[in-house]
């Protein structure tokens, strides 16, 4: 068995730590409190639904019945874990000796080379080997158990050494971890029951095998979805083969939302594609040109097409054919001016040089 | 002899239990844990790997500890380490 010497003096000083705080949560008996609170509340819940009731009030009633309904299902959870709780004979079973607190802490080098005891943080931690699990790469984990916590839920956390965290979510470093904490699942029992009998090498061995194992049907997320790239437009996670890089951004896009440039051809997402005003397909901006004086773009081939005025503006685009009445009557020259100016201002390229319509 | 065993499936059963001298440890497997295959656990005698033909001693600590032990999301009312 490997043992430093330091390791060895920082070991007996913990355990003596760990001992003291296990005899002290041993002596705490979560079983010996009832829920009487939420007990109470529902008595009171009760009688108000029982006076609105006998009133005929329908909708305070229903109200005070969801709330019955909210305040019996938590009163419920609280005798399960009150039952849970219960000791399994009349007498609390014994903590270990401090004499197996050292022999366990001292054995910890063995399971995990990278151990450490950290008397000012009231801390030991191991280090896993780098885990991967069904060819996804997780790295190694940091399982570091706070012993003045012991008596707690989950007196530990979990952190990853060196995260490589789900695409989905970089609090998710492990399909079972989530913001350090580690859902336990079918482990939850033996790891409890390690802690509070202060079994602490078991304790980091059944953590480990939980960090060793993937439950696929329960898992923050699973490791089909671990890798890949949000599409920029649409969210979809796409596989690093799936997904193409928009041109101008550099950001990764499905195929859904990616758009080619008619002119230079290159892909980019629909942020990064304006349209030409005149022709609509769509362009890059380095394909677009926005002449002086105008707010709308023109491909190459659109803006070709209209030669400059000698003050620089580009000629407005001829307008529409106008639909002849049945009558086959000539338009008013009022109806003309007006129809020219509406359609002047209608048409983009030409909005700051149009006279407004009357 | 009284052996101490530590049976990590499950519930975490610890106890001292009586067993003839000369008890190997792979016997000692298949009474404890007499659905389960040796090599799905990581055994444990006195916090140190072991042949499974030791012959355990008195006062031995043995552990058996399933390698593959399913994390999974809480259930509902539960919260994850909460």
């Amino acid at each position: 068995m490997c043992r430093s010497p330091l390791f060895s003096r920082q070991a007996l000083r913990a355990a003596a730590r760990i001992h003291d705080q296990l005899t002290r949560a041993a002596r705490t008996t979560p079983w010996a409190e009832l829920p009487v609170e939420s007990w109470e509340e529902a008595v009171r819940v009760a009688s108000r639904l029982r006076y609105v009731v006998a009133r005929g009030w329908s909708s305070a009633a229903r109200a005070l019945l969801e709330d019955l309904a909210y305040v019996t299902r938590q009163l419920g959870r609280e005798i399960n874990q009150f039952e849970s709780n219960l000791p399994p004979a009349d007498r609390p079973e014994p903590i270990v000796s401090l004499r197996e607190v050292v022999e366990d802490l001292l054995a910890l080098r063995q399971e995990f080379p990278q151990s450490h005891i950290e008397l000012g943080e009231n801390s030991v931690s191991v280090v896993t080997e780098p885990i991967e699990l069904e060819g996804v790469s997780l790295g190694p984990f940091r399982i570091a158990l706070f012993w003045k916590d012991i008596g707690r839920r989950q007196p530990y956390e979990v952190v990853a050494e060196s995260p490589l965290p789900s695409s989905e979510n970089d609090e998710v470093t492990h399909p079972h971890v989530a913001a350090q904490r580690l859902c336990e699942g079918s482990g939850a029992p033996a790891i409890q029951a390690a802690l509070s009998k202060g079994r602490i090498l078991d304790f980091f061995v059944l953590v480990n095998q939980v960090l060793q194992t993937y439950n696929p049907s329960s898992a923050h997320v699973p490791l089909d979805r671990w890798t890949g790239s949000p599409c920029h437009e649409c969210g979809t996670l796409l596989a690093s083969d799936e997904a193409r890089l928009c041109e101008r951004c550099e950001e990764p896009v499905c195929g859904d939302c990616t758009g080619s440039c008619g002119s230079c051809g290159y892909a980019f997402c629909s942020s990064c594609l304006g349209r030409c005003a005149q022709c609509e397909q769509p362009f890059c901006d380095d394909c677009l040109h926005t002449p002086d004086g105008s707010n709308s773009s023109l491909c190459e081939t659109c803006f070709q097409q209209y030669p400059l005025q000698e003050d620089g503006h580009v000629t407005c685009f001829p307008s529409a054919p106008k639909l002849v009445a049945a009558d086959d009557s000539a338009p008013s020259p009022e109806t003309e001016t007006r129809s020219a100016a509406t359609d002047a201002a209608t048409d983009p390229l030409c909005l700051g040089k149009a006279p407004l319509p009357s | 002899m009284k052996v101490l065993v530590i049976n990590n499936h499950g519930g975490g059963f610890a106890d001292y239990v009586e067993v003839p001298s000369g008890t190997t440890v792979r016997e000692m497997f298949q009474r404890e844990v007499p659905s389960g295959k040796p090599d799905q656990y990581l055994i444990r005698v006195n916090r140190q790997p072991v042949a499974s033909d030791q012959a355990l001693q008195e006062g031995d600590r043995i552990s058996f500890t399933p390698i593959k032990i399913e994390g999974a999301l809480p259930k509902i009312f539960d919260t994850c380490g909460a």
